[in-house]
């Protein structure tokens, strides 16, 4: 656990910085493949600015709508800079929201720019376990296991570090591999993020849970289970549905 | 060569085309069955909670002396939701909040919320802390850590941090830095009263 980077008199917040890392790293690569996926970069770099300012602006004003009274008599805390006034769910939400619009503006196909936009995604998702784990968050549930490590007054599974690893092997495939060229629009994008659901909905199972459902199901594995029942279906619809690559290849 | 690589090609793509579907159920499956083996124990907790400086955990106690000799013991304010503030007079967001902390203090005085501003003092001096508590008119708390003993244990890196502790002194929520507006008080703070 290392929440805070000391460069001199310069203190800053680990989590933070190991995401904007993620981020640009994932601007890069998404730079380099995109050519790969038949679709402009500047496109999807406008996009994904577009998208990540809004969604800044989103969270703050979600944050806000959801607790207008406390605002009162205190307006200028609207622009401050502390992030802890920032709504994740509600500010992913409306830049989504900005990115499908900004696609729609450009007539791309939803499929090919997902297709596209899974380099990003797949240098993002490690940089989020690894700053869950530099913030000490997330922290496993208690073990004697060889490899457990020391945290919060117990020895515990260091979970964070297995998602983190796990999420490195669909971006090293996507680095090498991608696009799969036997796979329909989408299909780049559904196995990506099958794996990920995936390995989320394994993993968890050793998270100490902060919430849980009746009976003790942890909300997450939940969510991570129907997210890989949508993307299968997906997928197998999307593979059906394509025209049949092989008869063409086979005809030429 | 080619010929031959595309013909394997060929025959895994239907292989996999065979199998795709018992493959998908298979994963589901195998999923809910994960989810169900992995279910989290129901019952009661652990009947001594860990103490640790992490939400969810039991906030670590402290007895400290304030700036007028006054002994502060975080365990004797169990039964009140607290706002626990670590501080120095030299670091400019900690300046930056403390209007904001005063104010919390006196719109929620009908109510049994408790703040605490735990000032570093091995970091300090105590003329500057003297000066800084008048100039701001302070009247809750200021425990003096002249050892730096207390910010050790709640891994105090960064000035300002917050924790945000419940009635049952598990803390809830943690701000590192600052500065902490009155509205991100109000919300915390009565997200704690509602408990």
């Amino acid at each position: 656990m290392f929440p805070i980077i000391s460069l001199g008199p310069l203190s800053l917040p680990a989590p933070a910085f190991i995401l904007i890392i993620g981020y640009l790293a994932g601007s890069f690569l998404l730079d380099k493949k995109a050519s790969s996926f038949s679709i402009d970069s500047e496109i999807i770099d406008r996009a994904l600015w577009i998208g990540t300012i809004t969604a800044l602006l989103g969270a703050r004003l979600s944050y806000i709508a959801g607790s207008p009274a406390a605002f009162k008599g205190n307006l200028i805390s609207i622009i401050s800079l502390n992030p802890a006034l920032l709504d994740p769910i509600g500010g992913l939400v409306i830049g989504i929201a900005a990115i499908f619009f900004v696609i729609s503006k450009h007539n791309i196909d939803y499929w090919a720019f997902l297709d596209s936009l899974t380099p990003f995604l797949s240098s993002i998702f490690p940089a989020y376990f690894f700053s869950r784990f530099a913030a000490g968050d997330g922290y496993g549930l208690i073990t004697d296991l060889p490899w457990g490590i020391y945290l919060w007054g117990a020895t515990r599974h260091p979970v964070q570090l297995y998602l983190a690893a796990f999420s490195l092997i669909p971006l090293i495939i996507i680095l090498l591999y991608a696009p799969f060229k036997n796979l329909p629009s989408g299909g780049t994008f559904l196995l990506f993020s099958i794996a990920t659901s995936g390995y989320i909905l394994f993993f968890t199972a050793f998270q100490e849970p902060r919430s849980t459902l009746i009976s003790g199901f942890r909300i997450a594995q939940i969510i991570s289970w129907l997210f890989l029942l949508s993307t299968i279906l997906l997928l197998n619809y999307r593979v059906r549905s394509s025209p049949n690559k092989e008869k063409n290849e086979g005809k030429e | 060569m080619n010929l031959h690589c595309i013909g394997c090609g060929l025959r895994l793509k239907t292989y996999l085309k065979k199998i795709r579907i018992p493959l998908s159920v298979t994963i589901l499956v195998a999923g809910l069955a994960w989810i169900w083996f992995t279910r989290f124990p129901v019952g009661p907790g652990p009947s001594s909670p860990i103490e640790a400086p992490q939400v969810g955990f039991l906030a670590p106690d402290f007895t400290l002396s304030s700036l007028y000799s006054q002994e502060i013991r975080l365990a004797n304010l169990k039964g009140r939701p607290i706002v626990l503030n670590f501080w120095t007079s030299w670091c400019p967001p900690c300046k930056a909040e403390m209007p904001a902390f005063q104010e919390a203090f006196q719109e929620y005085s009908g109510s049994n919320l408790q703040i605490v501003a735990i000032n570093a003092t091995n970091q300090d001096s105590l003329t500057e802390v003297t000066q800084f508590i008048e100039e701001y008119g302070i009247s809750f708390p200021i425990p003096l850590d002249q050892s730096g003993a207390v910010s050790r244990d709640y891994l105090v890196h960064s000035l300002p941090t917050t924790y945000f502790i419940d009635k049952n002194g598990i803390i809830k929520e943690i701000i590192i830095g600052g500065p902490i507006p009155l509205s991100l008080l109000r919300i915390q703070v009565s997200q704690l009263l509602a408990e």
